[in-house]
């Protein structure tokens, strides 16, 4: 080859026109590559790769910058409650990783890492989505039209302020309504809301009661509805049924300890209608029909006592079982009812000195002497325990026995136990008779009694969808009544709700001491009227429904209830019945998409009565389309937070943002807002108060929620933020570390080091201790100590003679069938979702793309056929409330007489803006309403629930 | 034939479904770059078409006398699912959420259909990544010699150098697991997470794994999990083994599940719910046996007797299921500690050859 | 390399003599290179008419079966049969504009399953006089290529790579940024047209010669065709203006085109049946397992006389390299320590004797009589598909 010099000479030479462009290639020849080749790549690998280098950097991109690590439990709208760690780069969240570093409790124990989900999982990728809320918004077209403005976070601080403290003065604080809702559900920030609503006497509905997740029937037995265990509790059961419920798909960072329990020798069961993921691969799974979980155990009741395989020391010890029922009325044998001269004096002097208190001390026959006694334990007792033998007695009440009792008024009457009226009743629900009604063949209510009653340690856990029947309560109520029918309690398992931790020391965030309360409503009433529900139960239900479900006619029952409902209306009636406020105009809500449940017509009901709509949330909703001011919040990834219930593990996770995280558009969080509201109401009162010299305007008259008679709103700012202590979310944190017993002893620093949570003392378990290395349950006080239940007895309670109980033949467990409609082929079930909590997340698109992409309903093979509806196709699902458009899903699990979908769709992801709960109409069941009795008084004990699980619907193609 | 390979036992019995694995794997690799439509961890429910739809008949892998088989690429548009967008801008002005392409197939379209007529009804879960084959289909297809297993640890990767799109890398794998990036015109691939692996991290999908379903280790760890479910007890099986490639990622075979009914709604004992037959079809032939030696460890345990296979696959430490240094638990608290992750030199800038621009950085 | 360096060179050499076997195998396989002040600069460029067009024969590439059943399936029925080639040089410039028939303009679009239509010219790193032309699949070991491919992708976008190879799978990326290409759809006639055009001279590489051996290849999308899935042809030489051929070059390039070169191909096909085909396969025919070595169905069409020749007897020297040996297992032989099985002999077609030269499995025939190899090498060279029509020579630009 010529060298360039050579080249160029001869050019020169000839001296052609191409010199020039020839000049271009004319440099130094080189070398082509030569050739690569991998004869055999197995055999060859290369040494280095760039493809390589490449994903390191890539890894190293999304792990983030040195040092911006971040920690957020998750989720706010779930009670998961996992510890995560957050990685950002320049500012901006790149990734989340589950913590994965809770300690292990024992060596036989699995511990409870790496909590977490796939929701959570994927929150970096939502929190920068197109459908968050960044700045505060005005709305300038009609409501929902989706026209708005955006404006100053001051202007958007003085309208609200301005609303609410106009509605204080022409209404007094019961005009108002403030509230956060399940999207946040947190020890400090949902406390912030709570503190502003508390401070203002605004209403404040019960959330887990409107939303249906409360566990009224286990009140009923238990005193309490929220308890059970830890779940690494269940790893160590011999059997763990689980009712109506789905945790595989509902309960994912948990659920581990079920198939690591199976390895370990639990039997797995699941009791559902359908053929769920926990079912798939449960040791025995029970295909009972929707509603009819009452009656099902009712029937493993019977088996139990036909068969015996009850424990007649704990029936006598720990249940009303012995107690005394009076058969002229029904009620139960109470002491101040009896002629004393036949009963041991030295009895009742121990157990009932107070004779005041007698009526609360309850009686039953002594297996020695034949004659009534008092028991210990009860409300009215003078001894609290349970215990039936002692020093000074030993009593030992006969279970099942009838006999004839002298009153003082010198009748004899007939009496029995509550144990033989309750076998009595039991009658009705023989394994056989059940069938028809729960589908369960007797062979299965056999093994289930002996399962549950002969295991050493048996845990029933109770799902939420068990309660979202009309009479749900009662099905509850049967489920707990079976599982204190076997005895088991503490750390022989029992019913398992969801388990919650005591917390001590917080409320000073959320509330002040008594000073003020804020109106506190009961959820289900209070959403039902705020709905015109009663307008959707005329057209949901006819006559028959209604006397299946209740025994009385449509009309009848609706009286009833419209009557009961005046007793707990407004200020007048809070302390009489289900209190509710139909006075509320202005709402300032939080985190709380209401209109994702949207029953029937409650969406137009609702806003005909809201004259002024704020609404702070991280992201549009349907309900956020309505609102009159947007208020955007901070995401768990952005502030600053602590959440410790309920109590599924024994840890609280805390939010801290990573160190130079840049916020997302211009969000607050919700103590900023509430702080701002607080001080501005201050500010406009003060101003107006300094034009008129009208002390109505500064001093705003409460008599039935302060202690002062009225609400000081020169002082909202110092009494709001503890005279400027608490004024952020990270305050609020602080605060909470320094005054919950225990949190102790941790900081912000401890806490983040240790990755993200802290381990919550001894002194957290309510009933029972939680000890450092074992799985915690309640009870232990009542089994070993035999500390008495808070019931009105004090023991597990089979008998409710509430007037309104024994009227309705339901004072013994029992069991009601279903009032949906029969006309409809299709019970619609919306069990929750695995893909979003409720309808946080409904709309990452990230998840979407891992299911159907929009709303779609599952429908068994057969029926599908039958309808001639292929996978894929859109169907029309539809009752007398309307219809909706969705996707059909062909699935084998799902019974033939049933439709499955996952709840928490939003409206405006269906055709029309109608969702499926549009097609769902609901009743208040007289039995949830009624209040009064013993340790069935308004509380967040004792409220009910709106039912989701009351409709049918037909199919049609599209 | 690398020196040492690393695997992972996935263990069906504790899968819940919740695809925790397969959103941690977007996150950490497919969110960006072309890579959206590709799940290189998913989940489908079995029996079903799986993901991409009806991989199982897609061919790829060797045949019995050893030859690589004929197989197809996949559609994005109809095998994998075009990923959908939404129009989440518009939902504040009051536009209703509309999916803007079309909702016809999916990667877990599938999800919890199953088989079976109710109340027989039968379904598990089958998470799914590259199995890192040690005698990988797509290894022996690429005409261009692109794709190599790790010396230290048989991960199987694609040189993007080498890769030229031709994509006879997808036909030639059985489990469909290679996927094309559109956006580079080169193949990817699960790679086992190896940057974490470099760094004592396991793979995002299996350290994330909330059911707590997947060990980590190299098969010639004696003491390890991995070796001893797969080799000791012989309960982790490769999926589709007849398909000749020698996956190196083992299930454990579900139990049969809850038992089935009569016509009268009666238990039947010891129903097959989910026929063996089937779970053979998948597992091979090792099936029956590997159900056995579960049921019968199981039984022990619940007797009171120790199992340690039972100990295993419980696993009482989330960290102790990944052995992947001779200190994991150790290594597990770089990520702990974020200096001393970041304190180790990373590559400045990728380099790439590829006529189309690679960035790195994630777009969402 | 056998260069012509310099311009004054080719004047001095131009006008050498001509046999008739290199007249026969420059009418064949030869490409006149038109001569212009400037190569014109877009497939469009009216100055392309001034070329002569010839039509070149393509096959597919059948040697190795790749594993895209869609991709095979297609492969049963017929595709394209030519390429139109036209050629000019300037006096610093070549250009090769390809022009074929089409059904559909197939671009990349971004799907997993798409293939945009593509076409591709190789040529030999080193050519000239004593230097045999490298095996047409993309060169051997001993004999590199250059390879430049245009690929249509979305939105009227055109992919260039270029490349050095030594045989399949060896594909090298080469920063050759001195060609330029070009390459468009005709909606009207349904053809594709594609240009590549580069300096007589480059740094690395030079084609400033009388005799330029080059080869096409096109790709059809629509037939999912990628990679190895392709139509080709043989070497043919450009014969650029105003130089004169290297005598010697041309004749040993010439062989087969010469009396006596070749001989009966029916006496060739008994004995290629009765031999050859133990190992080999014509399509249906053979007894041998696929790819146990070359299929030569198309091996007439793709391949030179002299290369036949040089195959049959000293095979070793004429490799035809290993596709991806690890298409085979061997489950004769245990598995490996993590379970993986050795690749089996099937589909190497050459092994590495030890001393690092790769030797051809297939015994030489050095020793049969050379009227024998004749009648082989004349059979052979009639495998092939006849173009399905007579060459076409397009529209004029």
């Amino acid at each position: 080859m010529s060298s360039r010099r050579d080249v160029l000479k001869n050019l020169m030479a000839l001296g052609t026109t191409a010199v020039a462009s020839n000049l271009v290639h004319a440099q130094t020849p080189q070398p082509l590559p030569t050739p690569e080749r991998r004869d055999d790549p197995r055999l060859q690998p290369p040494k280095k790769t760039s493809t390589e280098d490449m994903y390191r950097l890539e890894f190293a991109d999304t792990l983030g910058d040195s040092g911006e690590h971040g920690f957020a439990y998750h989720c706010v709208n779930c009670q998961g409650n996992c510890a995560w760690q957050v990685w950002s780069k320049d500012g901006k969240v790149t990734r989340e990783n589950q913590s994965a570093s809770y300690p292990s409790i024992a060596d036989d124990i699995p511990d409870a890492n790496p909590r977490g989900c796939n929701k959570g999982v994927q929150h970096s990728q939502t929190m920068y989505e197109p459908d968050r809320l960044l700045y505060p918004m005005r709305r300038i077209g009609q409501r929902g039209e989706g026209k708005w403005k955006r404006i100053s976070w001051d202007e958007a601080i003085t309208e609200v302020s301005e609303k609410l403290y106009e509605t204080m003065r022409d209404k007094g604080p019961e005009g108002n309504y403030v509230h956060i809702g399940a999207g946040v559900l947190t020890e400090a920030r949902a406390a912030s809301v709570k503190r502003l609503g508390a401070l203002l006497g605004a209403v404040r509905p019960y959330i887990a009661s409107y939303v249906g997740d409360m566990f009224p029937g286990v009140s009923a037995v238990y005193g309490e509805g929220n308890i059970g265990c830890t779940y690494d509790f269940i790893y160590k059961s011999n059997v763990a049924v689980f009712w109506g419920c789905n945790p595989n798909t509902s309960r994912i960072p948990d659920a581990h300890y079920l198939w690591e329990g199976k390895y370990n020798g639990s039997k797995i069961i699941v009791i559902t209608p359908e053929f769920n993921s926990t079912a798939m691969h449960a040791d025995l799974w029970v295909p009972v029909k929707a509603g009819a979980d009452g009656h099902l155990a009712l029937s493993i009741c019977k088996r139990i006592i036909d068969r015996k395989l009850y424990d007649e020391t704990f029936l006598q010890t720990h249940t009303d079982l012995p107690l005394l029922v009076r058969e002229d009325n029904g009620h139960l044998l109470r002491l101040s009812d009896l002629d004393l001269t036949g009963v041991d004096k030295k009895l009742v002097e121990l157990f009932a000195a107070d004779e005041e208190k007698r009526h609360d001390v309850f009686v039953a026959f002594d297996k020695v002497t034949r004659k009534p006694i008092p028991l210990p334990g009860c409300e009215g007792s003078t001894v609290e325990t349970l215990r039936l033998q002692d020093i000074d007695w030993n009593v030992i009440p006969v279970l099942d026995t009838k006999g004839t009792v002298k009153l003082k008024d010198g009748t004899t009457i007939k009496v029995s136990t509550v144990f033989a009226r309750f076998k009595s009743e039991l009658g009705r629900f023989t394994p056989e008779k059940t069938k028809n009604i729960t589908g369960v063949h007797p062979s299965i209510v056999e093994e289930l009694a002996v399962d549950v009653a002969k295991s050493k340690v048996a845990v029933l856990t109770l799902g939420f969808s068990v309660g979202k029947h009309f009479n749900g309560m009662l099905s509850q109520r049967a489920i707990s009544a079976l599982a204190a029918l076997s005895g088991k309690l503490g750390e022989r398992g029992g019913i398992n709700t969801e388990n919650e931790w005591n917390i001590t020391g917080l409320a000073g965030l959320s509330g002040f001491d008594g000073k003020y309360l804020h109106r506190f409503a009961s959820g289900m009433t209070s959403e039902f009227v705020l709905g015109d529900g009663m307008k959707t139960y005329d057209q949901a239900f006819n006559d028959d429904d209604v006397q299946r479900a209740t025994g009385m006619s449509k009309s009848a029952y609706q009286e009833r209830i419209e009557g009961m409902l005046k007793e707990g209306k407004n200020d007048e009636g809070y302390l009489k019945g289900k209190p509710y406020w139909d006075t509320c105009e202005t709402y300032l809500l939080f985190a709380d998409a209401r209109f994702r449940r949207n029953k029937g017509g409650y969406k137009d009901a609702f806003l005909e009565k809201a004259k002024f709509i704020a609404y702070g949330d991280i992201r549009i909703s349907d309900f956020a389309m309505y609102a009159d001011v947007l208020l955007p919040c901070t995401s768990h990834y952005e502030c600053w937070d602590i959440r410790t219930n309920p109590g599924y593990h024994r840890f609280a996770n805390i939010a801290v943002p990573p160190q130079h995280f840049k916020p997302v558009g211009e969000t607050k969080s919700e103590w900023e807002i509430s702080a701002l509201i607080a001080a501005k109401i201050e500010a406009l009162a003060k101003a107006r108060f300094e034009k008129t010299k009208n002390d109505a305007d500064i001093k705003i008259p409460d008599t039935t929620h302060t202690t002062t008679g009225f609400r000081s709103l020169d002082t909202l700012d110092e009494e709001f933020t503890l005279g400027g202590t608490i004024k952020t979310d990270k305050d609020a944190v602080e605060y909470a570390l320094e005054h919950v017993d225990q949190f102790k002893p941790n900081t912000v620093k401890t806490i983040y080091d240790r990755g993200g949570f802290l381990v919550l003392g001894e002194n957290a378990g309510k009933s029972s201790p939680l000890y450092k290395d074992k799985p915690y349950n309640t009870f232990e006080a009542q089994q070993h100590l035999s500390q008495r239940f808070d019931t009105l007895s004090g023991r597990l309670t089979f008998y409710v003679d509430h007037p309104l109980w024994i009227e309705a033949g339901a004072a013994v467990p029992t069991a009601r069938e279903s009032i949906r409609p029969k006309r409809h082929p299709f019970v619609l079930m919306t069990p929750h979702a695995r893909w979003s909590i409720h309808s946080t997340y409904k709309t990452s698109t990230t998840l979407l793309r891992l299911q159907r992409g929009k709303p779609c309903v599952m429908i068994n093979p057969e029926i599908a056929k039958g309808l001639g509806i292929n996978d894929g196709d859109d169907v029309i699902m539809k009752n007398e409330l309307g219809e909706a458009v969705l996707m059909a899903k062909i699935a084998a699990g799902v019974p033939k007489d049933a439709v499955v979908m996952e709840h928490g769709w939003e409206p405006f992801m269906y055709k029309g803006r109608k969702g499926h709960n549009a097609l769902v109409g609901d009743m208040l069941n007289m039995l949830e309403l009624s209040d009064g009795w013993g340790h069935l008084k308004f509380g967040t004990n004792w409220d009910g629930n709106q039912h989701a699980y009351d409709a049918t619907v037909e199919l049609v193609k599209v | 034939m690398s020196k040492r390979q690393i695997a992972m036992v996935m263990d069906l019995n504790k899968c819940i479904g919740c695809q925790t694995c397969t959103v941690s794997c977007k996150t950490q690799w497919t969110n960006r770059n072309g890579r959206e439509y590709m799940y290189w961890n998913n989940v489908e429910t079995k029996p079903g078409p799986g993901y991409p739809k009806q991989w199982e008949t897609m061919g790829g892998g060797f045949d019995e006398q050893g030859n690589l088989r004929e197989g197809v690429v996949p559609s994005r548009t109809s095998d994998y699912g075009t990923p959908w967008d939404y129009n989440l801008e518009d939902i504040k002005s009051g536009e209703l959420l509309e999916a803007q392409q079309p909702l016809k197939v999916g990667p877990n379209w599938d999800e919890d259909q199953g088989a079976g007529d109710f109340p027989n009804s039968y379904a598990f879960y089958l998470p799914r990544i590259c199995n890192h084959c040690s005698s990988p289909g797509c290894l022996a297809a690429c005409p261009r010699g692109a794709i190599f297993k790790r010396d230290q640890d048989g991960i199987v990767l694609i040189d993007h150098e080498r890769c030229e799109g031709l994509r006879y890398c997808i036909a030639g794998c059985p489990y469909k697991k290679v996927y094309f990036n559109p956006k580079l015109y080169k193949s990817e691939k699960c790679i086992f997470c190896f940057p974490r692996i470099e760094k004592g991290l396991p793979p995002a999908c299996a350290q994330q794994c909330v059911g707590r379903i997947r060990f980590v280790g190299y098969l010639d760890d004696v003491e390890g999990q991995v070796h001893k479910l797969v080799y000791k007890y012989k309960v982790a099986l490769p999926l589709h083994p007849e398909m000749g490639t020698q996956p190196n990622v083992y299930y454990v075979p579900p139990l049969p599940g809850p038992p089935k009914f009569d016509a009268n709604g009666k238990p039947i004992p010891n129903s097959e719910r989910i026929p063996i037959n089937y779970l053979e079809s998948l597992f091979g032939e090792g099936t029956r046996e590997a159900l056995k030696v579960v049921e019968a460890e199981k039984e022990k345990r619940k007797n009171g007797q120790p199992s340690e296979l039972m100990d295993i696959l419980i696993a009482y430490k989330h960290a102790d299921m990944f052995r992947i240094s001779d200190t994991p638990q150790q290594l597990l608290q770089i990520e702990k500690r974020p200096k001393a992750a970041m304190a180790s030199p990373a590559p400045k800038k990728a380099a790439t050859t590829t006529t189309t621009t690679t960035t790195t950085t994630p777009t969402r | 390399m056998k260069m012509h360096s310099t311009l004054l060179a080719l004047a001095i050499h131009a006008g050498a003599a001509a046999s008739p076997a290199t007249d026969r195998f420059l009418a064949a396989d030869g490409i006149v290179v038109g001569s212009a002040p400037a190569v014109p600069a877009t497939v469009d460029d009216a100055g392309w008419a001034s070329a002569m067009a010839t039509s070149v024969v393509v096959a597919p590439q059948s040697t190795v079966t790749l594993n895209d059943k869609g991709a095979n399936a297609f492969r049963q029925s017929p595709a394209p049969g030519n390429v139109v080639v036209r050629a000019i040089a300037s006096p610093t410039e070549l250009g090769v504009l390809l022009e074929w028939d089409d059904a559909t303009e197939n671009r990349f679009v971004g799907e997993t399953d798409s293939y945009g239509d593509s076409a591709a010219i190789e040529m030999p790193v080193a050519f000239g006089a004593g230097q045999r032309l490298p095996y047409i699949g993309m060169g051997d070991a001993g004999s590199h290529v250059v390879v430049h491919m245009v690929r249509a992708m979305d939105q009227g976008k055109v992919t260039t790579r270029h490349a050095v190879a030594a045989g399949f799978g060896s594909l090298t990326a080469a920063p050759l940024g001195w060609m330029k290409t070009g390459m468009a759809w005709q909606p009207k006639t349904k053809r594709w047209r594609a240009l590549f055009v580069r300096p007589l001279k480059a740094p690395e590489h030079s084609v400033d010669a009388a005799i330029v051996p080059i080869a096409f290849a096109l790709w059809d999308g629509a037939r999912d065709q990628r990679g190895g899935n392709k139509v080709l042809s043989a070497w043919h030489v450009l014969r650029l203006p105003g130089r004169a051929p290297d005598a010697t070059y041309v004749a040993e390039l010439a062989f087969g085109y010469g009396d006596g070169d070749v001989g009966d191909a029916a006496r060739g096909q008994a004995m290629v049946e009765a031999i050859c085909l133990s190992c080999h396969r014509i399509g249906a025919k053979g007894y041998s397992p696929p790819d146990l070595a070359p299929e030569l169905t198309n091996v007439g069409v793709l391949s030179s006389y002299s290369y036949l020749r040089d195959s049959v007897m000293t095979p070793s020297a004429a490799l035809v390299p290993n596709l991806n040996v690890n298409r085979h297992q061997d489950r004769t032989k245990p598995k490996d320590d993590n379970g993986a099985h050795a690749h089996g002999s099937l589909g190497a077609f050459a092994v590495n004797d030890g001393s690092g030269t790769a030797q051809s499995v297939m015994p030489g025939f050095g020793a049969m009589p050379k009227e024998q190899v004749a009648d082989i090498v004349a059979y052979l060279k009639t495998l092939g598909r006849a173009p399905s029509s007579p060459p076409s020579p397009g529209a004029t630009p």
